[in-house]
């Protein structure tokens, strides 16, 4: 029963991504600059989606993106191959993220707005409304170190090992938080169960 | 089966499929036997498909041609987003400011005088007698009187109070007073000139009369305004010579002795006029102290109407406890910032934690135009310190030499002589006497001694509050007040005194003994510090624990 369909990275392809990535990098770092340009064509979606999921929000996903791959143009060479380039890129990603929500949460001290704007999110009437913003909404209200784990996990596909590694963290630390992750998203959705669970 | 938080992370992992296979076996093994447990499973994979299933961004096709547009255009580290704005509005703020300002410099100054005016209007309304509110005894128009006190609440323990400080300034502050009950009382005073019955009467009626003036002089409002009038110095002095004035006419002898002599009883003497027709709130100038600022100001007051109130409440029998308004007053979060500003009528104000301190400048201050006023005020200081009860005396279970008992006695008589005997009560005594010429400096010291002492009073006995040892502590505390009594201070130094190398005693068994009774002695005091300290407690339960809760009036 724990079979469900991912279509994200099935191993084979794994291993391919892995390969080539790896070949891309060495061709960057040879000076190949075309290389550079079909690394990122390969996985910005895959990082503008994560800023996307991580921030639950539109509006700073181009910035943030352009931002993750001039790091990464600049910072390539550093890249050692002793992970998948996607830990990485998704490392820097998180950590750029990071920044951002520091930066809004500063900034929220001034503007309070955000706080009317959680409001907002409250669904009044159940006859008119998409279970997915919902449950978006309430990813979103999550605590930044318990969603990016859910997110790495169930809309990247990520392993825990992975994550861990993304997160600079232990993977007992990501099952647990993965764990309270979900347990908060069921607490919060509690009046959708019908609907919803 | 319990499902316990251990067995919902396990299936959390378990449909994420990171599981060992043992533990997978397990797992399966659980869930084939709970429905709970199915149904949780259900749940998390309901979710993690939702998750799984949010939407996606549309693909940007451009992406590569921007970002490689920023690299060559050397954007780094940074993009518009990063702006802090409040820098920005601050920014902007401030260049409008100086813009404003150099074009219109009176800005301010209106800016200021209309708020002010606001802000004056605003906190002057309503307002009522303090006497009012908190329903004030003749024993708290006393305190007021001999001890400047006005209580704030019923219960006393918030005070307003009048004083001057190091540099002879006067000042107003709202505090909780340090120890409730302590200074001259009403009680004291009648006691110390035999009043009876009917002299109290008139003691009482002199006070009330007061009461009806000090009703205009402090005012309160439910914005939280306290409002002073500045006579409030003067009837301090006024009652304070006048209850004087009148115990003279009673026991002339006892006054003029309390004074310290004719000279200087002359000098206080004045008619009581108790049947004064009513003047109060002729000056109509307030000091308000506001949740948000401190001012001078003139108030409206209907006496009338105070007057009126106040006979209201006086014709509520005693005892029955008039309805109180109560008005939350607290100031700390304001106040926070002390200092100076250019403007004269402001005032300086001082928090700590218990106190609000106004320091009143002196060109309004109500005392300033009136030197014989200020020197009366400080002389009068120090007759309500002489008047303070001084007949007291105490035995201290000391450290005892073999045979020898420590006594320490102090004290005074009516004539205003205060000594002090302390030393061992045996054959080869050494008895440290002084007898203290009752000089201000002297009364000062012992009154204050004593004052401290009262503060320990148990059943019938006075207890030193910090003795611990004869040889270090106890020599050291009094030190400062009779420095000239003390004559050993150590033990070798006591038993070289006192035992002759003649004598036969042993000295090194002496004062391994003396040692021993000490910390024997050091010991019991501090048990007994303790047991007072838990005594104290129980009789002031709440004394301690709201230090910082707004004043309520």
């Amino acid at each position: 029963m724990e079979n469900e369909e991912k279509p994200v990275m099935p191993q084979a392809q794994a291993i391919f991504t892995l390969d080539d990535d790896y070949s891309l990098i060495n061709a960057f770092n040879d000076g190949d600059q075309a290389a550079f340009t079909r690394l990122v064509s390969r996985h910005k979606e895959k990082v503008r989606n994560l800023i996307y999921a991580t921030l639950g929000d539109a509006r700073n996903v181009d910035d943030i993106s352009q931002e993750v791959f001039i790091v990464v143009y600049h910072k390539l060479h550093t890249f050692r191959f002793q992970s998948r380039f996607t830990t990485w890129l998704y490392r820097v990603t998180i950590n750029k993220c990071r920044d951002h929500l520091r930066k809004v949460k500063i900034r929220s001290v001034f503007t309070y707005l955000s706080s009317d704007d959680a409001e907002k999110v409250t669904v009044d009437s159940p006859d008119n409304f998409d279970i997915k913003v919902v449950v978006r909404d309430a990813v979103n209200r999550l605590p930044e170190k318990l969603r990016s784990p859910l997110v790495l996990k169930d809309f990247e596909g990520c392993s825990y090992e992975e994550i861990a590694e993304v997160l600079d963290t232990e993977i007992g630390t990501v099952k647990s938080r993965i764990f309270r992750a979900r347990e908060a998203l069921k607490k919060d959705l509690e009046p959708l169960k019908r609907e919803l669970l | 089966m319990k499902i316990t938080n251990r067995i919902l992370e396990k299936l959390s992992a378990y449909l994420d499929g990171e599981l060992t296979p043992e533990e997978k076996f397990e797992t399966e093994e659980m869930l084939k036997s709970s429905p709970e447990l199915r149904e949780e499973l259900n749940k998390i994979k309901k979710l993690k498909e939702t998750v799984g299933g949010f939407k996606k961004l549309p693909e940007d096709l451009s992406f590569e041609t921007r970002l490689m547009q920023n690299i060559k255009t050397g954007k780094k580290y940074f993009s518009k987003y990063n702006i802090p704005k409040p820098a920005v509005v601050f920014a902007a703020a401030t260049i409008i400011m100086m813009v404003m300002l150099k074009s219109n410099s009176g800005f301010f100054e209106d800016w200021f005088s209309q708020g002010r005016s606001g802000i004056e209007a605003f906190y002057s309304k309503n307002l009522t007698s303090l006497l009012m509110a908190a329903d004030l005894t003749n024993e708290d128009l006393f305190d007021f009187a001999f001890n400047k006190n006005l209580p704030l609440d019923a219960t006393g323990k918030k005070v307003l109070s009048i004083g001057t400080d190091a540099n002879g300034k006067e000042f107003l502050e709202v505090k909780y007073a340090s120890v409730p009950g302590d200074g001259l009382k009403l009680n004291d005073f009648v006691k110390q000139f035999n009043l009876n019955k009917e002299q109290k009467g008139k003691v009482d009626s002199i006070l009330e009369s007061y009461s009806d003036r000090l009703a205009s002089v402090v005012l309160v409002n439910d914005k939280n305004t306290i409002a002073v009038n500045p006579d409030l110095w003067k009837y301090h002095n006024d009652m304070r010579q006048d209850l004087i004035s009148y115990a003279s006419t009673v026991n002339k002898p006892a006054v003029i002795s309390a004074l310290g002599g004719e000279a200087a009883f002359a000098d206080f003497i004045r008619e009581p006029e108790p049947e004064a027709p009513v003047s109060a709130g002729s000056r109509e100038n307030y000091y308000f102290i506001t949740p948000d600022s401190i001012f001078y100001s003139w108030a409206k007051v209907d006496q009338e109407k105070i007057r009126s109130d106040i006979a209201k409440v006086r014709s509520l029998a005693r005892g029955n406890s008039v309805a109180e308004k109560s008005i939350k007053i607290d100031l700390s979060p304001v106040f926070s910032v002390s200092g100076e500003s250019e403007n004269h009528r402001s005032m300086r104000i001082m928090v700590s934690d218990n106190a609000i301190k106004v320091e009143i400048p002196e060109n309004i201050s109500p005392l300033e135009s009136d030197r014989d006023l200020v020197s009366m005020t400080m002389r009068l200081d120090s007759v309500f310190k002489q008047l303070q009860k001084q007949n007291f005396n105490f035995n201290v279970e000391a450290p005892q030499a073999p045979g020898n008992e420590l006594r320490m006695t102090v004290k005074s008589d009516s004539r205003g002589r205060t000594s002090l005997n302390y030393g061992y009560d045996a054959p080869d005594v050494i008895v440290m006497k002084k007898d203290v010429q009752k000089k201000s400096k002297g009364a000062d010291s012992i009154s204050a001694l004593n004052r401290k002492l009262r503060k320990y009073q148990f059943a019938d006995s006075l207890i030193l509050p910090d003795m611990k040892l004869f040889a270090d502590s106890l020599s050291k505390k009094f030190e400062t007040d009779f420095p000239e009594f003390f004559g050993p201070t150590d033990i070798d130094e006591f038993l070289n005194k006192n035992y002759s190398d003649s004598s036969g005693v042993n000295k090194n068994q002496l004062r391994e003994e003396i040692r021993r009774e000490m910390l024997q002695f050091r010991k019991e005091m501090n048990r007994l510090r303790e047991e007072m300290k838990r005594f104290r407690e129980e009789l002031n339960p709440d004394k301690k624990k709201k230090l910082n809760e707004p004043i309520e009036i």
